[in-house]
């Protein structure tokens, strides 16, 4: 019964956190268990604390709202958007995010300025790059911009990562200003899909719309297949089963740093690390195709296969020349790793302000996925505070966030998003996300304002 | 634990698959190009196919193509000449008034000859055989045991003349039979053809009653399973037999369905006869014909200044005589008999040996005539104007909303001397048109200027779109058939230009097609 029980809570926990979400905004809520996650410095308030649940989740596309082809609120409806409006907001490429994270335990305790930490969490962060091309391919055919340019389609990726995490971190002073901490984290892989390379053209020639294909892939992916049934009874039969084998090691390191009695500079390099990919592993990989059709050679053609059709067989073709070698490889994959910093302006007891840098390297895309926080927040009481933010991410300037906790007792609960309008309207929003949890808070310091803040 | 996070991820896939949704976009039209056609045509399309590679003949200086068609082979040698099937001769012997006594030990002893014409008008002088047989037959009317040994003197096997020694009882008969290949027989004695020499010796064996004068012995001799090797003679008026021949011309075959009207300028038939022999030939064409193969209608290519009968000259060295003579359009009909249809040519020819010179000729069993027709058609003419109507029934999809407008861009390189437009008509299910798709004739190949032997001097490019808009795509899908109205022309055509088909006349061409879709 409590296995059903915890089983449920997860699952709603879960569900919750897909519609809601994490990151900068809780980042400054030092109050928060979980906010240690994001920076192993960060000192507990309380000499123990214990993670009832918690998840975070996050969706985000840097091209237009991403309500228009994810259906989160369940209405099943959208409202159609212009061409021209869509390919105006493109840019050369364009990433849809997917990003979920669980914490399935967590207990820590400090002892004067030393904290220590134990936790196992499930994150998976889902990564798709459309480049503007294979968007404007779709939008208005290669019968108008690509009859004198090519298509570039290259960097069209897909990238998956899903993992266990067990992590025990530690913190402490290092003079009167300075605290340090680290987390070692132990990583189980899930599941795994890598985009090392990926270069397509597609050209299609002015005299007699000619169609050449050319390019180059190296595809990696371990405990997935091609389609949505054969991962989930993979999945399934894992479970049944017993453990992965994809075996893994990441690092997280932070610092807090006190300038003066005002101004607080904060600092964390998160999830250095990287995973072993060895179950079901596989490789995908052509170094070099080309596919041409210029239409059907009607005076020399030669039937050779029997009712098959033209569309058929043209088919056939560009499947032949795609199609590369498939092998079983074990690999290593970095996980995406983060940079965060943060500058603090205490003006009193319960009132700061500050700037928070988040700064997430995607191994498979290769590229950086900047975003910046601005920030007001206070705290009510002992039990009660609030921040209030606003983020540039997803090239959208206009993103405001907000986090609440509150604390009755020893229960402490804690909701927060950076993207408040996403939440609220997916159909206008290029981004959503919230972190949403509930913690029991044993000694120390239960109000906020003795709290050091980070 | 471990489940729990499994199924973290299980959920979370299942939750995302869930709710991701196709973007809807308005007005949301691509414009789809694809290529269609990229081709060339050369005049192998033309012809047929299987046969063009032995078709086909180059002129290796101009380039230009001809059609070749050659009979099979045809030829006669010295078994179509003279071919004895046996050589025989019968004598009386040995009379009984030749003999002096009867006492057993009596011989007669003589010589002489016999004359074997042949049953053709020939003298022959003399013949090596690969392969015979003699036999010998001799029967006795004396009433005595006799003996006689026959011999041919210039009958020589390895040298050694034929004899053959036959024992006979009284009134008895005796035979001999031997394969005297190969062989030698003259035919020639004291200066005449057709005569074989001859000589025997009769012996009385033993005793018997008294010897009539009228006793002798009857000797019959005959060569049989004669192959001959050569033969030395002097032919008199003689015939010889050559079977019927044809030539089956397969002018554009897989363009049957068009009916090309195209003018042959220049056909030929070219006629190649090499003599293996010495002797001078006259050939006559019975008959020289040329049937439509698709209207069995016959029609007699007349030889209007062409030689009937023509004369072969004989070798006069190891290498056989050639020669060649050509009907075409100067000395014949052809040029009004050879269209483009297949034609079947049908010839007869009569051979004859005229010489009556007395001339001796020597010809072995190698030699031998070789008559060799060709049909050769070069492909130079001109086509008028002319129109080829196709009606084509189309399916297209009855949803006329899925393509908004597009169109059709060709492009066509003509290196053929040849010019062709169209006009594409919509026509309903009792094939009445309903529409055009253009006003004017659509030009798709322009005629290129030609040279004074009508090779293509610069070829002509066509580039274009055939813009359709919704209603006139409606109008396509809605047509039962298309009926597609071709307009061929080679250059020049107005004035009787001739045009030729060279190696490198082709036309490529390219097709695309583009259209506005509409994906709602």
């Amino acid at each position: 019964m409590k296995k059903r029980i915890l089983f449920i809570a997860l699952s709603v926990a879960l569900t919750i956190s897909v519609f809601a979400q994490n990151s900068n905004t809780l980042y400054v809520m030092e109050n928060v268990f979980q906010n240690q996650f994001n920076n192993p410095a960060f000192k507990p308030i309380s000499n123990i604390s214990i993670n009832l649940f918690s998840g975070s989740a996050e969706v985000g596309f840097s091209g237009f709202p991403v309500g228009q082809f994810i259906d989160l609120n369940g209405t099943g409806g959208s409202q159609a958007l212009d061409p021209k409006d869509v390919l105006d907001k493109m840019n050369k490429n364009n990433e849809l995010v997917f990003k979920n994270d669980l914490t399935l335990l967590g207990f820590g305790f400090k002892v004067k300025s030393v904290a220590l930490q134990v936790s196992l969490r499930a994150r998976t962060n889902v990564s798709l790059n459309l480049p503007e091309d294979l968007i404007r391919l779709v939008v208005e055919g290669n019968g108008e911009t690509f009859l004198n340019r090519p298509a570039n389609l290259s960097n069209t990726s897909f990238n998956l990562n899903s993992y266990a995490e067990f992590g025990i971190a530690g913190s402490f002073n290092v003079g009167n200003k300075l605290r340090v901490g680290g987390r070692v984290k132990l990583l189980s892989g899930i599941a795994n899909v890598t985009t090392e390379k990926s270069e397509l053209t597609l050209t299609t020639d002015s005299e007699n719309y000619g169609i050449m294909v050319a390019g180059s892939y190296t595809f990696r992916s371990s405990n997935v297949d091609q389609d949505i049934d054969a991962i989930q009874q993979e999945l399934v039969e894992s479970v049944l089963n017993g453990g992965f084998q994809n075996k893994g090691l990441a690092f997280d390191l932070g610092f807090t740093y006190d300038i003066n009695d005002k101004i607080k500079l904060t600092g964390a390099l998160l999830d250095l690390g990287a995973i072993k990919w060895t179950n079901r592993a596989q490789v995908y990989e052509n170094d070099n195709f080309t596919f041409t059709y210029e239409g059907e050679d009607v005076f020399n053609y030669v039937n050779t296969s029997e009712g098959e059709s033209s569309t058929d067989k043209i088919l056939d073709s560009l499947t032949s020349a795609i199609k590369g070698v498939q092998r079983s490889e074990s690999y290593t994959s970095a996980i995406p790793s983060r940079l965060m910093a943060s500058l603090e302006y205490k003006i009193n007891n319960k009132a700061f302000f500050g700037a928070v840098a988040n700064t997430e390297y995607i191994p498979g895309l290769k590229k950086i996925r900047p975003t910046f926080t601005g920030y007001y927040r206070m705290q009510f009481g002992k039990a009660f505070g609030i921040g209030l933010s606003n983020s540039f991410a997803y090239r959208t300037i206009i993103n405001p966030g907000i986090a609440l906790t509150a604390k009755l007792g020893f229960f402490q609960i804690f909701v927060s998003s950076d993207n408040l309008l996403g939440v609220l309207s997916l159909e206008n929003s290029k981004s959503a996300s919230a972190a949403f949890g509930a913690n029991l808070l044993f000694g120390g310091n239960r109000g906020i304002k003795e709290v050091t803040a980070p | 634990m471990t489940r729990i996070l499994k199924l973290n991820f299980l959920m979370l896939v299942v939750l995302c698959s869930a709710c991701i949704k196709e973007p809807k976009l308005a007005n949301y039209t691509p414009t789809v190009a694809l290529p269609i056609v990229n081709t060339n045509l050369s005049m192998y399309d033309l012809l047929a196919r299987q046969d063009s590679n032995d078709l086909l003949v180059v002129d290796p200086t101009t380039k230009l193509l001809a059609l070749n068609y050659t009979n099979d082979d045809l030829s006669f040698g010295l078994s179509d000449i003279y071919n004895p099937q046996s050589i025989d001769f019968s004598i009386n012997v040995a009379h009984g008034s030749d003999l002096a006594t009867t006492t057993p030990g009596a011989t007669i002893t003589k010589t002489g000859s016999i004359n074997i014409p042949a049953n053709l008008p020939i003298d022959v002088f003399s013949a090596n055989f690969s392969s015979v047989m003699v036999a010998a037959n001799a029967q006795s009317s004396y009433s005595h045991d006799v003996s006689i040994v026959f011999g041919l003197p210039k009958f020589t096997k390895n040298q050694a003349a034929y004899s053959a020694t036959l024992n006979m009882p009284a009134f008895g008969s005796a035979s001999d039979q031997q394969n005297f290949s190969p062989s030698t027989l003259s035919f020639e004695e004291a200066g005449q053809p057709n005569t074989v020499a001859f000589e025997y010796t009769v012996t009385i064996t033993t005793n018997g009653g008294p010897i009539n004068s009228s006793d002798a012995i009857n000797f019959d001799f005959a060569l049989s399973s004669i192959a001959l090797e050569s033969l030395d003679f002097s032919p008199g008026n003689l015939s010889v037999s050559i079977p019927e021949d044809t030539i089956l011309l397969s002018l554009f075959r897989n363009a049957a369905n068009a009916n090309i009207d195209f003018q042959f300028t220049n056909p030929e038939i070219q006629i190649n006869i090499l003599n293996g022999f010495e002797i001078p030939f006259q050939f006559t064409f019975n008959e020289l014909s040329v049937t439509d193969a698709s209207t069995n209608v016959k029609s007699d290519l007349l030889l209007q200044s062409f030689p009937n009968p023509f004369n072969v000259a004989g070798k006069t060295g190891s290498q056989p005589a050639s020669t060649y003579l050509v009907i075409d359009k100067d000395n014949s009909n052809i040029q009004d008999i050879i269209t483009p249809n297949d034609k079947l040519i049908k010839f007869d020819l009569d051979v004859s040996i005229n010489t009556n010179t007395g001339n001796r000729y020597t010809i072995n069993i190698n030699d031998k005539v070789d008559i060799r027709l060709t049909a050769y058609i070069p492909l130079q003419g001109y086509l008028n104007e002319y129109l080829l109507s196709s009606s084509v029934s189309i399916n297209l999809p009855a949803d006329q909303d899925i393509i908004i407008d597009g169109g059709i861009r060709y492009h066509f390189e003509n290196a053929f001397p040849a010019g062709i437009s169209v006009e594409i008509f919509y026509e309903d299910e009792n094939g009445n048109i309903t529409g055009q798709l253009t006003q004017d004739p659509i030009e798709l190949l322009e005629a290129p200027a030609v040279d004074g032997i009508g090779r293509v001097t610069q070829p002509t490019t066509t580039s274009g779109d055939i813009n359709l808009t919704e209603t006139e795509f409606n109008k396509l899908l809605a047509a039962e058939n298309i009926r597609i109205d071709a307009r061929l022309a080679t250059s020049g055509s107005s004035t009787q230009t001739t045009v030729g088909i060279f190696l490198d006349n082709r036309i490529d061409f390219k097709l695309g097609v583009k259209a506005r879709v509409n994906t709602n």
